[in-house]
């Protein structure tokens, strides 16, 4: 349980950090369409979004929305843990919330993997192929990660219940 | 459940109260009221020993299939 305590000392501070991070995205989503993004020189995944134009201001608005994605799995994995620390591990809330951070984690590395080839695509006028270890290809198989955790705790849910069940 | 629990009737035929039962067979009284209100998922052969000694019967006198 000390490796548990350790984790969610861990997840509690990313949170704590995370909390002005979303107000500034929110907000940043919104005044990019106000201002000239080139003053700022935001770079996200090696592509700068400095051009003037609609879809460039659209793309980051979306990339910085996609984000909110990640901070509210690592919201839900925080209430996860929080089950965890009462021994509440076999419940329905944990599988719902298993499954929604697995949703919500494939969303995300499919809306980055989605902006990252658009990216490419526009501002650097390349398509490239990557072999090795993707960032959104591991946010996606994180997705995938949880909702497999999710199946297997409906099957660890039933057979707890018939195990309590067996007189 | 198809299967249905008679240690109701059993008792009654043995003037038996639940919580002697349990008592006897060394369970609570919660997983008894498990078993007789029929929400039971399985019984262990050791459970239906102890039933069936304690009531002097035979498994089929507890457990019953009705085709639904």
């Amino acid at each position: 349980m000390k490796k548990l305590s350790l984790l969610k000392a861990i997840v509690d501070l990313l949170w704590i950090f995370s909390t002005p991070i979303i107000l500034m995205l929110l907000g940043l989503s919104f005044a990019i369409f106000f201002v000239d993004p080139s003053e700022f020189n935001i770079k996200i995944n090696t592509i700068n979004f400095n051009e003037k134009d609609l879809l460039s201001k659209v793309l980051f608005a979306i990339s910085s929305l996609n984000y909110l994605l990640i901070i509210a799995a690592l919201y839900f994995f925080r209430k996860v843990l929080h089950y965890f620390t009462r021994i509440k591990i076999f419940e329905e809330t944990v599988l719902k919330l298993f499954q929604k951070i697995g949703n919500l984690l494939m969303l995300s590395g499919f809306i980055s993997l989605s902006i990252s080839i658009i990216g490419e695509i526009y501002f650097k006028q390349k398509i490239t192929l990557a072999f090795g270890l993707n960032q959104h290809l591991v946010i996606i198989c994180l997705g995938l990660f949880f909702l497999v955790l999710s199946e297997i705790f409906k099957i660890a849910i039933s057979t707890k219940q018939e195990n309590d069940l067996t007189i | 459940m198809p299967i249905i629990v008679n240690l109701d009737v059993m008792l009654a035929k043995r003037k038996m109260r639940s919580k002697e039962l349990a008592e006897i067979m060394g369970i609570t009284t919660a997983n008894l009221s498990i078993l007789k209100s029929g929400k039971a998922k399985a019984i262990r052969f050791s459970t239906l020993e102890a039933i069936c000694k304690t009531l002097e019967c035979q498994p089929a006198d507890i457990l019953e299939y009705i085709d639904t």
